[in-house]
């Protein structure tokens, strides 16, 4: 994971969200601290592990949240940034009309 | 003293419109499969950078026509005049097609273009409007009826209402034609499986604006009030109804301005996704993008099955199994990914599917 190409995945993702937050993101890491109204949120960094990549959400005086894939992790990031947001859900139908 | 050649008749022109991805490509592309339909010429009208809708309808390269640089019902009116004339030209040369189905995009509003096809003297001369066919999805339809103006309009404009899907859902779509009984009492309404419908429904050799026509089969709500009625069939009479014509001039359209409005974006991929990747890309994508994400489209390579391309089509949160293509249409094997939505970042979709077949690729120890 570039520092570039994770920056664009956060930031694309709180665009979509319409969350009025600051990211401040670390100069060649894959990491970032979100702010919301100036109070931390959460730090969200990419790390490489011994069984592989994972991305880790911290928020203060809370248990990480480890996920091993960017689609659990934004799901989480939500959960966090914009509790109030209707989770999007994805229903493959049996057939295909179009 | 030379005599001029006599004009050609107009040729009559369906207009099939429907919100994104309530299923006008499957529809028209069953249609030319109709022997009743053969002599049929195309223009497509697509929203986006990448046209795909004309690469899923089998049809001549001569009798086709691809529009793809804007929305017609926006600023494109003067090239449908320009394609339909391109089309008249070919017809001179001897391609013999004798009516032309015009594919709007999913977020036009089709009362400029019916304008134009009545009002435009050019257009006019070229053409005679037959009939508004619009489909609506029953699966997404009563969202975007609430969400979207282009979408009411298209109800509001049509002759022919084409609910479509109806065999995907079990939810009673009585609401839903309600609703749209309440926009546009007057349109007949059908009920097409997979496309499949019978061509009359959507040609037939009466102008929009002259004449009743029967409508058949079809079962046609009577009007707001009486919205459990709908075993009827409805004739229209000279002078029924119809929904007075904007202003040109006070017509607007938001799709393309403004951070909330609609945007597509369009993405070519160079090497193939495995279908693991391509299957959590296109959820993490739902996901996120929740109620923002208002179409998907494309044409994929998946790794594991170079030589047959995959067909996605998703719909907000729906999406369709992929249907697999003998080939590769137009020649080119790259991938083509077209996303219609809010907020919708280039940079971010590509970023999402790299990552995701990367963490695909590492997981499976590649």
């Amino acid at each position: 994971m570039t520092p570039a190409r994770f920056r664009t995945l956060v930031e694309g993702a709180l665009e979509i969200w319409r969350v009025e937050a600051t990211a401040s993101f670390a100069e060649g890491k894959a990491h970032c601290g979100i702010a919301l109204k100036n109070e931390p949120v959460v730090e969200i960094s990419v790390e490489a592990q011994p069984f592989g990549t994972v991305w880790r959400l911290s928020e203060p005086g809370r248990r990480d949240r480890v996920h091993p894939a960017i689609g659990p992790a934004l799901r989480s990031l939500r959960e966090i940034l914009c509790p109030d947001r209707p989770a999007g859900r994805v229903l493959f139908v049996r057939e295909g009309t179009e | 003293m030379s005599v001029a050649p006599p004009r050609p008749m107009p040729v009559p022109m369906t207009v099939v419109t429907g919100f994104l991805g309530s299923g006008k490509t499957t529809l028209i592309a069953n249609l030319l499969r109709r022997p009743e339909l053969s002599r049929t010429a195309v223009i497509i009208n697509e929203f986006g950078e990448i046209g795909l809708d004309h690469e899923l309808i089998e049809s001549s390269e001569e009798d086709l026509v691809e529009l793809s640089t804007g929305c017609l019902c926006c600023v494109m009116r003067g090239d449908l005049t320009n394609a339909v004339r391109r089309l008249m030209d070919k017809r001179a040369e001897g391609r013999g097609f004798e009516r032309i189905v015009l594919e709007t995009t999913g977020l036009a509003d089709p009362a400029p273009i019916v304008h134009a096809a009545i009002a435009d003297p050019a257009l006019r001369a070229l053409v005679r409007l037959d009939r508004v066919a619009v489909t609506v999805d029953a699966l997404t339809a009563l969202t975007s009826l609430d969400a979207h103006e282009e979408s009411r309009s298209q109800v509001a404009q049509a002759d022919v209402l084409l609910i479509t899907k109806t065999d995907l859902g079990d939810d009673d779509v009585g609401a839903l034609l309600e609703r749209t009984a309440r926009i546009n009492p007057d349109a007949a309404m059908h009920f097409p499986v997979r496309g499949e419908i019978e061509p009359a429904v959507i040609i037939g050799g009466n102008s929009r604006s002259t004449g009743p026509f029967e409508t058949g089969s079809e079962r046609a709500p009577q009007g707001e009030g009486n919205s459990g009625n709908y075993g009827l069939t409805l004739r229209r009479s000279e002078g029924s109804s119809r929904r007075a014509l904007p202003d040109h001039h006070g017509h607007h359209h938001h799709h393309g301005h403004g951070p909330d409005e609609i945007t597509s974006v369009s993405l070519r991929l160079e090497t193939p996704i495995p279908a693991v990747a391509l299957t959590l890309f296109l959820q993490a994508l739902a996901e996120t993008m929740g109620p923002d994400l208002l179409r998907l489209k494309g044409i994929v390579e998946v790794a594991e099955a170079p030589d047959t391309p995959a067909v996605v089509h998703g719909v907000r949160h729906v999406f369709h199994p992929m249907r697999w293509l003998d080939d590769w249409p137009g020649g080119s094997r790259d991938s083509r990914l077209v996303l219609i939505g809010k907020r919708i970042s280039g940079p971010w979709v590509r970023a999402l599917l790299e990552t995701i077949t990367e963490e695909v690729a590492e997981a499976s120890g590649q």
